[in-house]
């Protein structure tokens, strides 16, 4: 009767959440608190992945879901993004029938990196994915480490009989995989291969340079991006495992991985290349064969989109790239993107709200971003514009950097940006900024 | 010309939330005021000889890096107290400043032996605590903007704690003193590039290191300094 009522009750509450615009974290929220062990009653199906990590949780879990799905089978998973145990209580309650059976082949949940120990007290999944560990939101993750922590206590959790997909290339998604459980056969391992066509930017710091377990000095065979590559510790046991799944990235955008299966990617990128490789990775796990799955996958497009084309009612090419402030990683890779196109361009950084909530003075995170990857010696880039409330630390940035300083401007207000675009640059204009200000720049952009 | 020698420790190890920024911008004011600058970079297997330097900074770590940090840092425990001592300027942000005490209790439970230069124990917890600050600062007149991101915890012993810290919306920590100071050594959990954001605490820092009574303001002609000023008077009118 309880199961009926909390099913029910969910299934109103999301339609609720729904037509008002709400999140999908509410109705989880609202019923965990009433019956906080309702989960643990749910009958689930044995293949239940779990998505963590820094960076691509979203893309990964929606190529998984679609890999899956595509190949005939029943896939619940929490799209909305909602990935607290809130989220993830929203998703199976909805899933499920009344008497609390979740009639699914497979649920793929994204979980947030900090929360999956406690979701996995109440869903043990059968395999966990974890894309990477990057420096992200360090105001509320604190750093890494204290996240690959949090990571290896919620493994702790379910660690005897879990399959770990793990990113070969990062060094501290490598540390959660225990002496025992590579022993016991317990990791796939994916990774990028040395032959890629990338550009290995390790950024304005070294990750890599110590061991994340022993903290002694690592050595690199080679670079990826940022930390990424075949590292190996002077003193213990970390290091690049060989990877089952492993991807070579073309230049013609193709990905070609090591048994042979090429596809091509929508949009071509080294972290796009990553997250193709863990959905292959995880579908070989849940049954589906790698080349069922590469087929599905090839020429994908994202239904989320982490670029928007823009109009600003000119005669140009705009694009904006939805990056992630306070996540110096994820912009390095946005700068490499753009600098790889070697296109007559001007970029334009938006930094307008660093926190939705409330103002914030902690701009560290932009310290940490390689702006001088916009050094260019063909002169493609033209002209580049700081914009926002935060155009003045921005400003200060840049003028650290060697870029040349006459090609720079900025507008504070987002209200004079697009004027100042038609007026100010030339070439392809290239928008760089992060979901929090995607909705407002696409506004005060678009003609 | 002044000859101006500033030593970043630990630049690989320690350098967790754009701390480099706090040397590269001390460099830069130093040289737009008329010094010739070089800048050193020490870590752990490096020589390091401490008499030349005229500022030292160590910016944050993880727990992890910090107890490397201090692993490597003992066999230096008497030329680096003896720089102190001397009144060279050293700056310690975030976590470094928990160097300079006795030990640091990890969440573990474990303790860790310290440099021992200063009369405070840390002892930190499986928690962060986060957020933006306003601090009045014993020496200064001027106030400074900060966040702290730091492992949960507390210090306690018997040091000046020279920053009075007022957390902003959505801090998860209460106004207190925080911070150690001693001579020229300055400590503190603000993070980041904490010379970045405030332009007087450059300054401070800037005429410590060349000696100079004259205020460094005369240099502000220079366009990263006045980006400097009113990202400052705007963040310190926002918060």
């Amino acid at each position: 009767m309880k199961l009926f009522f909390c099913v029910l009750m969910c299934k109103i509450l999301y339609i609720l959440g729904k037509m008002l615009g709400k999140g999908s974290s509410l109705p989880g929220k609202i019923i965990l608190r009433m019956f906080p062990d309702v989960l643990e009653q749910l009958k689930l199906p044995k293949t239940i992945i779990a998505v963590t990590g820094s960076n691509g949780k979203t893309t990964t879990a929606e190529l998984i879901a679609r890999a899956l799905s595509a190949n005939g089978m029943k896939v619940g998973w929490n799209y909305e993004g909602s990935n607290q145990t809130e989220g993830v209580a929203t998703l199976l309650l909805r899933i499920s029938s009344f008497s609390g059976n979740v009639k699914y082949d497979a649920i793929v949940m994204e979980c947030d990196e900090r929360y999956a120990k406690k979701i996995f007290e109440k869903v043990r999944p059968s395999a966990l994915l974890v894309t990477n560990l990057c420096r992200d939101q360090l105001t509320r993750n604190g750093h890494p480490e204290f996240i690959e922590d949090c990571l290896r206590a919620a493994v702790d959790v379910v660690n005897d009989d879990i399959k770990l997909v793990l990113n070969a290339d990062d060094p501290y998604v490598s540390a959660l995989a225990t002496r025992s459980v590579i022993d016991r056969n317990g990791v796939v391992w994916f990774g990028i291969s040395s032959d890629s066509a990338v550009s290995p930017n390790k950024g304005m710091y070294d990750d890599g340079a110590f061991c994340p377990l022993c903290k002694e000095r690592m050595t690199y065979a080679y670079h990826i991006a940022g930390h990424y590559g075949s590292y190996k510790c002077t003193s213990c046991y970390l290091k690049r495992n060989s990877p089952k799944v492993e991807g070579t990235v073309h230049e013609n955008g193709y990905l070609e991985f090591n048994n042979g299966l090429k596809m091509k990617m929508a949009l071509p990128s080294v972290t796009g290349a990553y997250n193709f490789c863990a959905a292959v990775a995880i579908a070989e796990v849940a049954g589906v064969s790698a080349s069922d799955a590469v087929n599905v996958l090839n020429e994908y497009k994202l239904t989320g989109g982490r670029t928007v084309a823009l109009n600003v009612g000119i005669n140009r090419d705009g694009l904006l790239l939805v990056s992630k402030h306070e996540n110096s990683f994820a912009y390095d890779r946005s700068l490499s993107w753009i600098v790889e196109q070697k296109r007559i361009c001007s970029v334009i950084v938006v930094v307008d709200s660093i926190s939705r909530k409330y103002y914030t003075s902690e701009t560290s995170w932009l310290w940490d971003i390689d702006f001088g990857l916009l050094v260019d010696d063909d002169d493609d880039i033209i002209n580049i514009v700081l914009a926002g409330t935060y155009a003045n630390e921005l400003a200060m940035r840049f003028a650290m950097t060697d870029i040349d300083q006459s090609k720079i401007s900025y507008v504070a207000d987002l209200k004079n940006l697009r004027e100042h675009i038609k007026k100010n640059t030339m070439g392809k204009f290239y928008v760089l900024t992060c979901f929090a200000d995607k909705a407002k720049v696409v506004k005060a952009l678009e003609a | 010309m002044k000859k101006i020698k500033l030593l970043h420790l630990y630049h690989d190890l320690m350098n967790l939330y754009g701390d480099w920024a706090n040397v590269a911008i001390l460099e830069h004011s130093l040289t737009v005021g008329g010094c010739d600058v070089l800048v050193d970079k020490k870590s752990v297997g490096d020589d390091i000889n401490f008499d030349s330097y005229d500022f030292i900074y160590i910016g944050s770590g993880t727990e992890r890096s910090q107890l490397a940090c201090v692993r490597d840092l003992k066999q230096y425990r008497k030329q680096l107290i003896g720089c102190i001592e001397a009144e060279v300027p050293v700056l310690a942000t975030g976590n470094s400043h928990e160097l300079f005490g006795k030990a640091i209790t990890d969440s573990n439970g474990a303790k860790h032996e310290m440099l021992g230069l200063l009369d405070f124990e840390t002892v930190q917890l499986n928690t962060r605590v986060t957020g933006d600050c306003v601090c009045k600062v014993s020496f200064l007149t001027d106030k400074l903007i900060g966040f702290i991101n730091r492992a949960g915890g507390s210090q306690n012993g018997d040091v000046e704690r020279p920053f009075l810290i007022e957390p902003k919306e959505g801090a998860s920590f209460k106004a207190s003193g925080e911070g150690i100071r001693y001579k020229n050594l300055l400590g503190t959990y603000l993070t980041g590039p904490l010379l970045v954001r405030n332009p007087p605490l450059l300054r401070y820092f800037a005429n410590l290191i060349t000696d100079e009574s004259k205020d460094i303001k005369k240099y502000e002609n220079d366009a990263l300094l006045i980006y400097q000023e009113k990202a400052y008077i705007s963040a310190v009118e926002m918060l």
